[in-house]
C-alpha cells in the first residue's frame, strides 16, 4: 500500500517529478532562449555586414564614377602644369615670354610679390593639397583701350600655370602729349599653386 | 520487465488473482481462504505461502485489490452544506465514531472529487444530503493478504469495495438519471445486493449463499426492499420513483424471478447476463461466478480512486489528491507552455538563422561585387574625392578670372547713349577674403565703398562731363550711366561722386568768368555679385 497514489510518498515522488519536469522545462527554455539570441545576433550582424558591403558597394561605384568624370580632366591639367611647383624666376620668365613683341616696351615693370597661403571657401573640399597664392602687379602705358583688350587676351592665353586676373585699373592720360602713352595700366595677375608641401609654405609665408 | 493490471479478487472464501493480458483478463490463480483465520492457522500458512509465491512471478504489475466480504459495513449520514474544512472534520469525526477499531476506516464511497460532487448537488437545490459511510469493520479477513502486498511494496494501485464500485452499472445498463436502482449481483460468496439513488450509492450488502436454493433470491430481495422501506429509503412518502431492479447473474436460475410490490412500490425487474454487459470478453471469465463485469470495468475503478486510500485519512488522501491533481495540472500546463514557447522559438530561431544564412550569402556577394569593381577601378594617385575636389578647386579659381575684354565691352555699350560724358578712368577688381585682400595694395579699394558680399567684382568708373551741358542734366546724365552700367552687367550701381553736389549738407559754387569752368567729375561704381558675375 505504500505506493498508493495518495501516500506520501507517492505525493512526494510526484512533486519531484514535477518539479524535474519543470525545471526540465526552464533549462530547455533557457536553452533556446541563447539560441534564438544567438540566431539573432547572427542575424543583426549579417545586416550590419550587408550594410558595410553595400556601402562599399556604393563607394566602389561612386570612385569609379569619380574616376571616370575626373581623371581625364586631371590628366589633362597635370599635363598643363598644375602640378608644377613656383617659382619666381621661372614666373618672371614666363610673363616676359608671354608679352607680345610689339608691346613689349610698354610693360613699364612687375612685381611677383610674396606666397600667400589661399583659404577661400573655393579650397573647403580640398585636404589633400593646399592652394598658395601667388600675385603679379604690372605696370603699362597703352594707347588705346584695344591695345589693352589684346595685351590681357595674350597674357590670358600665353602665361602657363593656374592665373587669374585678379583686377585692373585704366587711367586717361589727357595731358599726354603722344597717342602712344594715354592710358595708364596698372594690372594683377594671381598664380594659384597647389602644393602639399607645408615646410615650403611656411617658408615663404608673409613676414618671412 | 512485463507491467500488467493485476485484480485481487478477494472474497469470503477464496482468492482469485486475474492478470490483464492482450486478449484480455485471465484468471492466473485462485486460492482457497480459510472461514476462521484464527482458528485455521495451517491452512493460512498454506494459502499465504502459495500467494506470496504467485506474487513473487509478477513483482512489478499494477494491483487492484477488490473485496466482496461481509466485512464491509455501510453507515448513512445526512451531511450539512458546509465548507470544505468543516466537512472535512465533520466526515472524519463521524468515521471515528462510527469505525473506532478499524484501521481502513477512512475508505468510504464519495466519489473521487466529494466536494464537487456535494458543490453540484447544492446547486441543484437541496441544502444537505444524506451521504453513506463505509468501512472494513473486520479487517482480519483482509489482513494477511494486504500485508503479503506490503511487505514487497508492490505497486498497489487501490483498494476497493464491490459495493461502492456497483453505482458505474447505472451507466452501463442505461438506466434513468432520476430513478432509483437495486443492482442485485451473483458473486462466488453470495448475492451482493446495492441500493443507488440518484444522489449515489445508499446501502450494500452481501447475502451469503443459504440452502434457500433458487428462491434464495427472490427472499433476499424482498428483504432488501423492505430494509429500504424502513429505512425510509424508498417507497415511503415522496420517495415513489420507479425501482429499477437489475440482476447480473452468470448462472440464472430456472425458477421465474418475481418481485413483490404495489401501486405505492412500482418496480422493474431486469435480468443481465454478464455477457451482454462485455460482448467481446471469454466465455470462460464470464461464466465465472465473480463479477466478470468488475474486471473489464475501468471507469468503475478510476470514478472510485479514493477507495485506494485504505490506511489514509479521508483528508490526507482528498488533500494529497488535489496537490497530485494541481501538481500535474501546474506541471502539465507548464509543459505545455513550455512545449509551446519551445515550439515558437525553435520556429523564430530556424526562421533568424535562415534569415542570417541568406544575409551572409547576400554580403559575401555584394562584398564579392564591390572588391571586383574596386579591382577594375583604374590606379590612381589621389583618392577619387580629393580628385574631384582638386578639379573642382581649380576650376572655382579660376572663375574669378576677370575678362577685361567683356568687361570694357559691356562698359562701352551702357556708355554709347551718352556722349558728353568723358571716360577718364575704369578700375575692376574684387572684393576679396582678407587673406587676399591684404596683399592688393596695387589696386586699393578706395574710401566710400559700400560693403560687399567676398568675391563680389567692383567695376568703378570715373570722368567728367562735357562743357556743353547744363548742371542738372550733366547729374541726370551720371545718374542714367549708372544705372545703364548696373543694368549692363547686372550689378547694383553706387554713385559715389555727381558732378555738381546736391546732398543737403553740401555747397555748389559757380563762375562766370570765361575760361574758368567749373569741376565737373563724377565717379560711378557697380557691385556685381559673384554668382551674376559667373553667370555673366
Amino acid at each position: 500500500m505504500n505506493s498508493s497514489r495518495y501516500s506520501k510518498a507517492a505525493l512526494r515522488t510526484t512533486l519531484q517529478l514535477c518539479t524535474g519536469a519543470v525545471v526540465v522545462c526552464a533549462l530547455a527554455a533557457a536553452f533556446m532562449n541563447q539560441r534564438r539570441a544567438s540566431a539573432e545576433h547572427r542575424y543583426e550582424r549579417a545586416e550590419q555586414r550587408i550594410h558595410s558591403a553595400r556601402s562599399r558597394l556604393e563607394r566602389a561605384k561612386d570612385h569609379r564614377a569619380l574616376i571616370d568624370k575626373y581623371q581625364g580632366r586631371y590628366d589633362q591639367l597635370v599635363r598643363e602644369g598644375l602640378m608644377v611647383r613656383f617659382d619666381r624666376a621661372v614666373a618672371g620668365d614666363w610673363f616676359e615670354a608671354a608679352i607680345p613683341a610689339k608691346q613689349f616696351g610698354a610693360i613699364d615693370g612687375y612685381v611677383i610679390g610674396k606666397s600667400a597661403p589661399y583659404a577661400g571657401p573655393e579650397t573647403a573640399e580640398l585636404s589633400a593639397f593646399r592652394v598658395v597664392a601667388h600675385r603679379l602687379d604690372f605696370t603699362a602705358k597703352v594707347s588705346h583701350e584695344d591695345e589693352f583688350a589684346d595685351l590681357m587676351s595674350t597674357l590670358e592665353k600665353r602665361v602657363p600655370g593656374i592665373t587669374a586676373q585678379e583686377g585692373c585699373s585704366l587711367t586717361r592720360n589727357r595731358e599726354s602729349s603722344t597717342d602712344a602713352e594715354r592710358l595708364a595700366v596698372s594690372c594683377a595677375l594671381i598664380w594659384y599653386e597647389f602644393t602639399s608641401d607645408r615646410a615650403d609654405l611656411a617658408a615663404n609665408s608673409p613676414g618671412n | 520487465m512485463n507491467r500488467r493490471n493485476h485484480y485481487i479478487y478477494i472474497t469470503a472464501g477464496s482468492l482469485a488473482c486475474y492478470r490483464e493480458l492482450a486478449n484480455g483478463p485471465e484468471l492466473v490463480a485462485s486460492i482457497a481462504t480459510p472461514r476462521n483465520s484464527s482458528r485455521d492457522r495451517d491452512p493460512l500458512d498454506q494459502s499465504m505461502q502459495q500467494f506470496e509465491t504467485h506474487l513473487d512471478v509478477h513483482p512489478h504489475d499494477r494491483y487492484f485489490v477488490i473485496t466482496d466480504t461481509q466485512a464491509e459495513a455501510y453507515q448513512s449520514e445526512t451531511v450539512p452544506t458546509l465548507s470544505r474544512r468543516d466537512l472535512r472534520l465533520l466526515l472524519t469525526r463521524k468515521m471515528e465514531q462510527r469505525y473506532r477499531a478499524t484501521p481502513y476506516r477512512s475508505v468510504v464511497p464519495h466519489r473521487s472529487r466529494p466536494y464537487t460532487f456535494l458543490r453540484n448537488l447544492v446547486r441543484r437545490g437541496p441544502r444537505s444530503t444524506t451521504r453513506i459511510l463505509y468501512a472494513l469493520i473486520s479487517p482480519d479477513t483482509l489482513a494477511p493478504w494486504l500485508e503479503a502486498l506490503e511487505r514487497r511494496a508492490l505497486d498497489v494501485r487501490g483498494l476497493y469495495s464491490l459495493g461502492a464500485l456497483m453505482p458505474a452499472l447505472r451507466t452501463h445498463l442505461k438506466l434513468p438519471e432520476k430513478a432509483d436502482a437495486l443492482f442485485v449481483l451473483r458473486t462466488a460468496t453470495g448475492y451482493r445486493h446495492a441500493f443507488v439513488s440518484p444522489s449515489g450509492l445508499r446501502f450494500s450488502r452481501l447475502c451469503p449463499y443459504s440452502n434457500s436454493g433458487e428462491t434464495q433470491l427472490g427472499q433476499e430481495i424482498d428483504k432488501t426492499l423492505q430494509y429500504l422501506t424502513m429505512t425510509r429509503l424508498w417507497g415511503v412518502q415522496g420517495r415513489h420513483r420507479m425501482l429499477h431492479i437489475a440482476v447480473i447473474d452468470a448462472q440464472p436460475s430456472s425458477v421465474p424471478l418475481t418481485v413483490p410490490g404495489n401501486n405505492l412500490r412500482p418496480t422493474q425487474l431486469t435480468q443481465v447476463h454478464p455477457r451482454e454487459l462485455i460482448p467481446g470478453g471469454p466465455a470462460a471469465l464470464l461464466d465465472d461466478a465473480n463479477s466478470a463485469w468488475l474486471l473489464f470495468n475501468r471507469a468503475a475503478l478510476r470514478e472510485h480512486g479514493l477507495g485506494c486510500a485504505a490506511g489514509l485519512g479521508l483528508s490526507d488522501a482528498s488533500r494529497r489528491a488535489n496537490y497530485r491533481r494541481a501538481t500535474l495540472g501546474v506541471t502539465a500546463a507548464v509543459a505545455l507552455l513550455g512545449a509551446g514557447f519551445l515550439a515558437v522559438t525553435e520556429y523564430a530561431a530556424r526562421e533568424k538563422i535562415e534569415l542570417a544564412a541568406t544575409s551572409e550569402l547576400i554580403a559575401d556577394h555584394v562584398n564579392a561585387t564591390a572588391e571586383a569593381s574596386e579591382a577594375a577601378a583604374p590606379k590612381i594617385e589621389l583618392q577619387p574625392e580629393q580628385l574631384r575636389a582638386l578639379v573642382q578647386t581649380r576650376d572655382r579659381l579660376l572663375a574669378r578670372n576677370v575678362s577685361a575684354l567683356g568687361l570694357m565691352q559691356r562698359t562701352a555699350i551702357a556708355l554709347a547713349p551718352f556722349p558728353d560724358l568723358n571716360v577718364d578712368g575704369l578700375e575692376w577688381f574684387y572684393v576679396d577674403p582678407a587673406a587676399v585682400a591684404a596683399t592688393a595694395s596695387a589696386v586699393a579699394r578706395p574710401e566710400g565703398l559700400p560693403s560687399v558680399a567676398p568675391n563680389s567684382l567692383v567695376l568703378r568708373l570715373s570722368g567728367h562731363t562735357g562743357a556743353n551741358l547744363s548742371k542738372s542734366d550733366a547729374n541726370a546724365a551720371v545718374m542714367q550711366l549708372a544705372a545703364a552700367l548696373a543694368k549692363e552687367l547686372h550689378g547694383r550701381e553706387s554713385i559715389e561722386k555727381l558732378p555738381f553736389d546736391v546732398a543737403p549738407g553740401g555747397t555748389l559754387t559757380g563762375t562766370l568768368k570765361v575760361g574758368a569752368a567749373a569741376t565737373t567729375d563724377f565717379r560711378v561704381a557697380v557691385t556685381v555679385p559673384a554668382a551674376a558675375e559667373h553667370a555673366s
